[in-house]
């Protein structure tokens, strides 16, 4: 069986994030294989032609349309503007993309400035969630597969300096210092 | 020199603008160089900064403050190196993320790029289907017990007193003193509706006083009040 075709029967008609566990426990295969059967299929889609890109997170997959064709989409679907994101908004998510799941503090030893008003609004349009780490006790944020579809970017690691940016060896030190 | 910053999104950035308008890289002299123009600045616009972030702006500039105070005296050193991240440490790993922030908002086009398939919509009648149930005389009783259970609106009650008048009130004990020749306060006020019908009898005999028609007589406080024809 092609795991990889049938995901995107799945895909296609679900129309929503689909989670790797959910996927592996329908499939009866593991996570692991899922991944490699998404894997597989972004590969396709890249190197293809078609009007289509694949979206992931650690958890979750989405089909979508083209980021190339976004213009027409939005014009066809007659979909509200949003309008753009604030620059402060911006750079919070660009931390919490980058470094997350990331505490508040961390973000705001980043930025150096409270974010509590801000981390509200992103939560509120979606674009990042709060999950409270067991082991530290304390809510900790990561951006969603709304964020990305959001900017086309098809994966957080597909970030412009991803590697450079997330574990930045000044960053690291930087960090500890704060602690 | 006088540097208008357009925009600035919180304390960091206020300091990064500062130190690219004098086409300066990050370092301590130029951090301790730029300290004056930031106090300056934060103690302008204290009003135009959310009392939110007032304080984050207060601690860069507590720290600015600092550097400069060690460049001046350069012997006032901390007494044990401490291990604290230094400012400009904490401005370059700042300028990291604000530079990925404007590359990441180039992608930023106000509206979804990869959208999803919608979710396929269930069509559903929209005519009317009458229950079985429903007869005439269900929708009679219903209507009736609605009817019933209605809360009617009341407008709010609210006696309307009639005023009292101390001239016809003068006039009216006028008529009660009419061949009397003395009588208590207690005894005129027996019918009183309430304390301010028994205050305007009060005037009322204050005025007859005034007027020499009657004495009034109470030997000790709070004691009745004997009226007597004067």
């Amino acid at each position: 069986m092609n795991h990889s075709s049938v995901i995107e029967s799945l895909l296609f008609v679900s129309g929503k994030p689909l989670q790797y566990k959910k996927l592996a426990a329908f499939l009866d295969i593991s996570e692991k294989q899922v991944k490699e059967a998404i894997a597989n299929l972004k590969a396709q889609y890249k190197n293809n032609t078609h009007g289509l890109q694949i979206t992931t997170t650690e958890k979750e997959v989405q089909l979508g349309s083209l980021k190339d064709n976004a213009q027409q989409v939005q014009a066809f679907l007659d979909l509200e503007i949003q309008g753009k994101l604030t620059q402060p908004a911006l750079e919070a998510l660009t931390v919490i993309a980058y470094r997350g799941p990331v505490t508040r503090q961390e973000l705001e030893s980043i930025r150096g400035v409270n974010c509590s008003l801000i981390l509200r609004n992103l939560l509120i349009r979606g674009f990042i969630k709060e999950v409270k780490d067991k082991t530290l006790g304390l809510p900790v944020y990561s951006v969603t597969i709304e964020f990305l579809t959001y900017l086309g970017i098809s994966k957080t690691s597909e970030l412009p300096d991803y590697t450079t940016l997330s574990a930045h060896p000044d960053l690291e030190e930087f960090l500890t210092r704060q602690e | 020199m006088d540097i208008k910053l357009t925009q600035f999104e919180g304390p960091l950035d206020l300091l990064m603008q500062m130190i690219e308008n004098k086409e300066l890289d990050i370092s301590e002299v130029s951090l301790s160089d730029i300290c004056d123009q930031y106090v300056q600045y934060v103690e302008l616009h204290t009003d135009d900064i959310s009392p939110n972030e007032l304080a984050d702006f207060l601690m860069i500039a507590s720290r600015l403050l600092m550097l400069k105070v060690r460049k001046l005296i350069p012997m006032l050193q901390p007494e044990e190196e401490e291990e604290e991240t230094s400012l400009e440490d904490q401005l370059k790993m700042y300028k990291l993320f604000h530079d990925a922030a404007n590359k990441l908002g180039k992608n930023d086009y106000g509206f979804t790029q990869s959208i999803p398939r919608k979710m396929q919509r269930k069509e559903f009648s929209t005519t009317f289907q009458s229950d079985e149930k429903i007869s005439l005389k269900t929708i009679q009783s219903t209507y009736q017990e609605v009817i019933k259970n209605l809360p009617f609106v009341r407008l709010p009650e609210k006696t309307i007193r009639k005023t009292l008048n101390i001239q016809s009130r003068i006039t009216e004990l006028r008529l009660l003193l009419e061949g009397m020749t003395e009588v208590s306060f207690k005894g005129i006020t027996k019918e009183a509706e309430d304390n301010s019908d028994v205050i305007v009898s009060f005037i009322a005999l204050l005025e007859l006083v005034k007027l020499q028609e009657i004495e009034l007589d109470q030997p000790t406080i709070f004691e009745d009040i004997t009226i007597s024809i004067g």
